[in-house]
C-alpha cells in the first residue's frame, strides 16, 4: 500500500494546478510525448536528483512549470521557479506521476500513478443515492471543477493500454462533463479502456442513448450495482425510492446504446441471502450483461455506521455465493468474486476469485504473516478492523495454495 | 501466413527479402540474414539488435533532407529551420478540449480555499498554448515545417542532451544559435556522424531523442 498524498515544502506556486513529473532523461528522450495529450513544457515538473546538482544553473533556464527536488542535498535557493522539496514520504510521488499542488496547502496529491492498477478519474462527491455501505459518503457541494481537472489529467497521463477508472460520487450527475471526458479519453487515450462506476439511475432518460452512440467509445464498461431481484430490497440498500425501476430502465437503455455492462453486487447481510434469486433475475432479465462482480464489503464510510445492519461473516454466505456464481457461469455470464481474503473463500469458487483491491488501499494483517498465499490473495482494505474480520481467517500453506490458483483480473 | 512472410515481419526493413525469392526458405543462409545491425551476443545471452531510437527512415521534419540539393541555398540561414525540403510525419491531432467542451461559466468553482478559477484558467490557458494545430500543415502533407513552438521544444531537448553530455553550457532557451550549433557539431564530430550542425535523425538517435509524434 502506497498512499496517494504526502506533504512537501511548496514555493512559488500561485494557483492550484496539475504537473506531470518527468526526469531529465525522459524529457530529453520523449519531450512532450511523455504525455498522452496536448501539453506544453509548463505542464512538466522536472525531477531533479543529486546527480543533476552540477547543472542546476542550466536547468533553471528551462521553462518547465516547476522543479521537484528529490534529494535533500539540493539547495532550494538555487531555483527561482516553482519548487517542491522535502517530501515527507519520498515514495509517494515518482517520475511519470501526475500531481495536483496548490499554494493553499502543503499536501500534494497523486492523481495519476505510473504503472498503478487503479488509476481513477474522480468526478464528483455528489450522489443521488445514499447506499448503506457507501465507502465514500456523498457531499452536496458544487464540485464541477473536477471535470476541467480530469480533462487536463487525461492529457497528462502516460500513453499506453492500462485501464482507467471513472468514479465518484455519481459521475452521471455531471452529464455534459462526463460525456466530454469520455470523448476526450477516446481521442487522447484510444488504447486505454475505461471503467465507469455509476448507479445507472439517470440512464432511465433515453436521450443518453444518442449521446453515447455519438461518442462511440469502444473500450468502455459501465459498472452498475444491482442489489436485489426486487425493488424493496434494492431500494433499502441504496436508500432511494424508485431507484430500482430507474436502474433497470437505465440498464436497458445502456444496452440499447450498445454499451458493455457489468453488474456489481456488494455482499452484505442485506444482499447475500437472496444472491441465488438475484443471479436468476439477472440471467432472465439482463442476459446481455457481460460480467457480474460479487464484491466483499469495504468497511469504511457509511458501512462503519451501519455495521449491525450490514455485517455478515463471509463464511456464512459461501453457499449462496457459490449457487449464484455457478448459476451465472454455466449460462455464459462471466462472474468474479472481489475483495474477499482467499482463506475465507470456498475453494471450489477459486476460478471466480480475483485480486481486486486497489494497490493504494490494500494491505495484509498479522494473521497473514505466515500465509503462503499473499501473492494471489486480494488481502484487506486499509480500513480493515477486527469486527469486520471473518472467523475463518487463517494462514494458508503452500499445499493449500497449489489447489487454489488465484488469477489477476480486475480492480474494484 | 507463409513462412516467408513471417521472416519478412521478423526482420522488418533491415533486410531485403527479394534476393531470397528463388530459394526455398530452408536453404536461406543464416549469414545472409545477419545484417550489420544484428550482433551475436557473447556466451548464451539472447541476440541484441542495435535498434536505433528512431528508424533510419523515420520522418524527421526537423532536419533538412539532404537529397534535395535544390534547397541547399537555404542552409545558410541555418539558425532557422530550413524546412521546405523536409517531410512531415503523419500527425493525428486530437482536438483541444476547449473546442468541444465549453464549461458552463457559472458552474466553475475553484477548490475551496484557493484563489480564482484555477482549473478553468489552467485548462484554457494550456489549450490555447498547446501544440498548435493550424501552423503545421495538415496530416500527411509533404514538405511542411514544424511549428515554431514544436521546433523550439525539440531544440531545448537537444540542448539538454548536449548539456548532459557536457557539450553545451549555455541556457536552455530553445534557440538553435551559434553556441548550440557549435555544440551540436562538436558532438557530431566526436560521434562520427556527418557534421551538419542540424538535428538530423542520426544525431537525434545518438543523443537519445525520439522525434516528436
Amino acid at each position: 500500500m502506497l498512499r496517494l498524498d504526502t506533504q512537501f515544502n511548496i514555493r512559488g506556486l500561485t494557483n492550484r494546478r496539475l504537473f506531470k513529473i518527468v526526469t531529465l532523461q525522459e524529457l530529453i528522450e520523449k519531450g512532450l510525448d511523455n504525455c498522452a495529450g496536448n501539453t506544453v513544457f509548463e505542464d512538466f515538473m522536472l525531477w531533479v536528483d543529486r546527480v543533476d546538482s552540477a547543472i542546476v544553473h542550466q536547468l533553471v533556464t528551462l521553462p518547465v512549470g516547476g522543479f521537484l527536488l528529490a534529494d535533500d542535498s539540493l539547495n532550494p535557493d538555487d531555483f527561482t521557479a516553482t519548487i517542491l522539496n522535502a517530501a515527507k514520504d519520498k515514495f509517494v510521488v515518482k517520475p511519470g506521476d501526475v500531481i495536483s499542488a496548490g499554494p493553499d496547502s502543503n499536501s500534494v496529491r497523486v492523481l495519476y500513478r505510473r504503472g498503478s492498477n487503479s488509476n481513477l478519474l474522480f468526478m464528483t462527491d455528489r450522489c443521488n443515492s445514499l447506499c448503506l455501505m457507501c465507502s465514500q459518503p456523498p457531499k452536496h457541494i458544487d464540485d464541477y471543477w473536477h471535470i476541467a481537472e480530469n480533462l487536463k489529467l487525461i492529457d497528462l497521463v502516460d500513453p499506453g493500454a492500462e485501464q482507467l477508472g471513472i468514479s465518484g460520487g455519481e459521475p452521471t450527475l455531471y452529464r455534459e462533463g462526463l460525456l466530454a471526458i469520455i470523448a476526450h479519453a477516446k481521442s487522447v487515450l484510444p488504447d486505454k479502456s475505461l471503467h465507469i462506476l455509476s448507479n445507472g439511475r439517470l440512464f432511465c432518460d433515453s436521450s443518453w442513448i444518442a449521446d453515447l452512440n455519438n461518442i462511440g467509445h469502444t473500450h468502455l464498461t459501465w459498472g452498475i450495482p444491482l442489489y436485489a431481484d426486487n425493488a424493496e430490497d434494492h431500494e433499502n440498500v441504496v436508500q432511494a425510492p424508485g431507484a430500482f425501476t430507474e436502474t433497470m430502465a437505465g440498464l436497458y437503455n445502456l444496452h440499447r446504446a450498445g454499451q458493455t455492462i457489468e453488474i456489481r453486487v456488494v455482499l452484505s447481510k442485506l444482499t447475500a441471502p437472496r444472491l441465488p434469486a438475484l443471479a436468476h433475475f439477472i440471467f432472465r432479465n439482463l442476459p446481455f450483461v457481460k460480467h457480474v462482480a460479487l464484491m466483499g464489503i469495504e468497511n469504511t464510510g457509511l458501512a462503519k455506521k451501519n455495521y449491525e445492519t450490514l455485517w455478515i461473516d463471509p463464511a456464512d454466505y459461501q453457499e449462496q455465493l457459490g449457487l449464484a456464481a455457478w448459476y451465472l457461469d454455466i449460462r455464459g455470464i462471466t462472474v468474479s468474486i472481489y475483495n474477499l481474503p482467499l482463506c475465507v473463500l470456498d475453494p471450489r469458487l477459486q476460478s471466480f476469485y480475483r485480486q481486486s483491491i486497489s494497490d493504494w488501499k490494500n494491505l495484509f494483517i498479522d494473521a497473514c504473516q505466515t500465509c503462503a498465499a499473499t501473492q494471489s490473495c486480494a488481502g484487506f482494505f486499509k480500513s480493515h478492523s477486527e469486527r469486520w474480520q471473518s472467523r475463518n481467517i487463517h494462514p494458508l500453506s503452500q499445499e493449500d495454495l497449489n489447489i487454489r490458483q488465484g488469477a489477476t483480473h480486475e480492480i474494484a | 501466413m507463409k513462412l516467408l512472410d513471417r521472416w519478412k515481419m521478423l526482420l522488418g526493413q533491415s533486410i531485403a527479402v527479394v534476393p531470397m525469392m528463388g530459394f526455398s526458405v530452408a536453404d536461406a543462409n543464416q549469414a545472409q540474414l545477419a545484417t550489420s545491425d544484428w550482433l551475436p551476443y557473447p556466451e548464451n545471452a539472447p541476440p541484441a539488435f542495435k535498434n536505433t531510437l528512431n528508424a533510419k527512415d523515420a520522418l524527421n521534419i526537423y532536419a533538412a533532407h539532404r537529397s534535395h540539393s535544390s534547397h541547399r541555398s537555404h542552409s545558410s540561414h541555418s539558425s532557422h529551420y530550413s524546412g521546405s525540403s523536409g517531410y512531415s510525419a503523419p500527425r493525428s491531432y486530437s482536438t483541444p478540449s476547449s473546442s468541444y467542451y465549453t464549461p458552463p461559466a457559472s458552474s466553475y468553482k475553484a477548490p475551496a480555499s484557493s484563489s480564482g478559477s484555477v482549473y478553468g484558467s489552467n485548462l484554457n490557458g494550456s489549450s490555447s498554448t498547446t501544440k498548435p494545430t493550424t501552423p503545421t500543415t495538415p496530416a500527411t502533407t509533404y514538405g511542411s515545417k514544424p511549428a515554431a513552438q514544436d521546433l523550439s521544444q525539440l531544440v531545448r531537448r537537444v540542448q539538454l542532451a548536449l548539456m548532459v553530455k557536457k557539450y553545451y553550457a549555455g541556457a536552455i532557451d530553445g534557440v538553435l544559435g551559434n553556441s548550440t550549433r557549435g555544440a551540436l557539431m562538436a558532438f557530431q564530430s566526436d560521434s562520427g556522424i556527418g557534421i551538419s550542425g542540424k538535428m538530423d535523425t542520426p544525431t537525434l538517435n545518438a543523443l537519445g531523442i525520439s522525434i516528436p509524434r
